[in-house]
């Protein structure tokens, strides 16, 4: 077992637009040691994002492989990487993208639906106490704050107990001192139950609270400071 | 919850639109099962008017294409009744008479009969009064649906034209004659039909025993030119090749309108589907894989079918007896397989529909939920 639990090996990315070529990802070599908590910075087109998708295994690069767990994802056809992404990934989002018919608890369990398992339910609702929803486990995303409603995004991440956790700009909506405790939030999750997490950030300060900080830009990694 | 309740509960996030699709669906199962129900009402009713006749022969004139047109001779009738094949024989008079009903034109078919017409018929068939006599006149019983659609009872006074009858007597078959029927003297029925005396429409047989039918056939069609034998069961075939060939109208004109109601799941399925793009591309980011999603997009058609297929069966039902109100003579009864097999039908083009919609959603990558778009 690699200590490592991501390792990107030469990544590229290129985008066809018209007659344009996009290089979004020049080539990327990275490791990310389990259990850290790592923020990615870099100007907006800098390709944090397409990194991100591709260590998640929503997209796949041009070129260059992409290790989880030792294991190459960029090889994987959609049929099991879905799988690869129930159990080892957990995903947030800028919009928190909740499903607004669905109430909180319903909510954190949206991925667990397709497993025809019940033994969720507790832990739906332990989750929601951890990040201090028990109140509101009834309530539906329009009845929620913003900060509530990515915590409640948070849980479903969680729901599955991954191996890593992605965050693309989850501040990006909420107000500082929200962000604040959302970031506070996910430091305290990363330490209790040594999760890996990758965030990507506009706001100095939130990435100010990771342990290691790498900067992208046009394509490349030009910064890569641990703290 | 699991996939199942998911899909549901996605039926009820536009409510308009879904509402719009299980109407366009109902429709079209309305459709079916009430002219199915229709159909097989009629198809119970031809049946048992054939077997009220059980077993009776009919001669007729050759070629004679229904019972009114008929002209047979008088003289058959004791030729037949030497017939040691025979155990009855009952020369009949066909007459259909315009009927005023509230304003509304109707039709009753009266059938001038002697008394030996008791023995053509199970002897219980009259329910309240008598029998007329041989030599009575102006007297007659009627089909006991009939005198409720007339609103006359014993003792009361019917006009037909310039005749009057009064009910002695009301007998009741069960089968389509009881709302259509008035038995009358022959002698009657001959003054309404202008026949002259010597003939009749046709005479009817009841053999000693149903294996006799042929042999009375051969008998007939040999000794006497110019007429034939028709048993019953032949115009049952007949009246079931018309059904049938009905049927198969009723569900091509009713399928077009089914198979619209399933475009319309198609279509309200396939925006829910686009509109969802983002939610959808979240489901496959926490690892749904496509099959997952399409499945809840199949459950959601299936649930649409489900409302729509139950909505129309019961609009379908309510519909076929309204028409059995509007149309004297129609019988409708309920039975499961015309009601099943347009429910099953309903269901499964709401799942067909769905596929579609299903495949579309299940191929949305996961990527267009972070990007936003
Ligand atoms: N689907 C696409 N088609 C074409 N070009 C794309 C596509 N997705 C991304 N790009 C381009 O790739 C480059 C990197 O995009 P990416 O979204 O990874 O940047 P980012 O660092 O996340 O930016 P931001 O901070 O604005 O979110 C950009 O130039 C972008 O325009
Ligand atoms: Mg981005």
């Amino acid at each position: 077992m690699p200590n490592e639990i991501i390792e990107t090996i030469g990544l590229t990315k290129e985008y066809r637009l018209g007659q344009t070529l996009v290089h979004a990802l020049r080539g990327v070599d990275m490791k990310v040691a389990k259990g850290s908590f790592m923020s990615m910075v870099g100007p907006s087109g800098s390709g944090k994002t397409t990194l991100l998708n591709i260590i998640g295994g929503l997209d796949k690069p041009t070129s260059g492989r992409m290790l989880l767990d030792g294991l190459d994802i960029t090889t994987l056809p959609e049929r099991k990487l879905h799988r690869i992404r129930r159990v080892k990934i957990g995903f947030i989002f800028q919009h928190f993208y909740l499903i607004p018919t669905l109430t909180a608890l319903e909510n954190v369990l949206v991925p667990t639906i397709p497993m025809k398992s019940s033994h969720f339910e507790d832990k739906a609702e332990k989750l929601l106490s951890f990040v201090g929803l028990t109140e509101r486990e009834k309530h539906r995303p329009n009845q929620l704050s913003g900060g509530e409603q990515q915590r409640v995004a948070i849980c479903r991440a969680l729901i599955n107990e991954p191996e890593v956790l992605l965050c693309d700009e989850i501040t990006g909506e909420l107000d500082t001192e929200t962000g604040e405790q959302i970031v506070r939030l996910l430091k305290r999750i990363n330490q209790e139950r040594n999760l890996t997490i990758l965030l990507i950030t506009h706001d100095q300060r939130v990435a100010s609270e990771s342990d290691r900080i790498i900067t992208l830009l046009d394509g490349r990694i030009v910064a890569d400071k641990a703290r | 919850m699991n996939t199942f309740t998911f899909g549901i509960r996605n039926m009820g996030r536009r409510k308009g639109r879904a509402s719009l699709a299980i109407l366009g669906i109902a429709v079209g199962v309305m459709l079916i099962t009430s002219l199915l129900l229709i159909m097989d009402g009629l198809e119970s009713g031809i049946a048992e008017s054939v077997e009220l006749l059980s077993g009776n022969l009919i001669v007729q004139k050759k070629g004679a294409v229904d019972l009114p047109f008929s002209i047979v001779n008088i003289s058959l009738v004791d030729s037949l009744k030497a017939n040691k094949d025979i155990r009855a024989v009952s020369p009949e008079i066909y007459v259909v008479q315009r009927i005023d009903e509230g304003g509304l034109l109707g039709f009753v078919s009266v059938i001038g009969v002697t008394e030996s017409y008791r023995e053509m018929v199970s002897p219980a068939y009259i329910k309240e009064g008598e029998v007329f006599h041989e030599n009575d006149t102006g007297k007659a019983t009627v089909g006991i649906k009939l005198a409720d659609r007339l609103n006359i009872g014993l003792g009361d006074t019917l006009s037909l034209d310039t005749y009057e009858f009064t009910i002695t007597g009301i007998f009741e078959t069960n089968t389509l004659i009881d709302a259509s029927t008035l038995l009358v003297p022959i002698e009657d029925a001959r003054r309404m039909s202008g026949l002259p005396k010597e003939v009749v429409n046709v005479i009817e047989v009841r053999p000693v025993s149903p294996d006799r039918a042929d042999a009375i056939r051969e008998y007939v069609e040999a000794r006497y030119d110019g007429y034939e034998v028709i048993y019953p069961q032949d115009l049952l075939e007949e009246g079931e090749e018309i059904m049938d060939t009905l049927r198969g109208v009723v569900w091509i004109v009713s399928s077009i309108a089914v198979i619209v109601g399933g475009i319309g799941i198609a279509n309200a399925m396939l925006m829910s589907v686009l509109e969802r793009t983002p939610e959808i591309g979240v489901l496959k980011a926490t690892g749904w894989s496509n099959f997952d999603v399409g499945y809840s997009v199949v459950l959601e058609a299936f649930g649409i079918g489900l409302i729509g297929g139950t909505v129309g069966i019961i609009l379908g039902i309510g519909s076929s007896f309204a028409a059995e109100n509007i149309i004297p003579n129609l019988p409708v009864r309920l039975s499961l397989i015309p009601i099943l097999q347009s429910f099953i039908f309903a269901i499964g083009l709401s799942i067909l529909s769905g596929i579609y919609p299903a495949l579309k959603a299940g191929r949305i990558p996961p990527l267009v939920a972070i990007r936003g778009e």
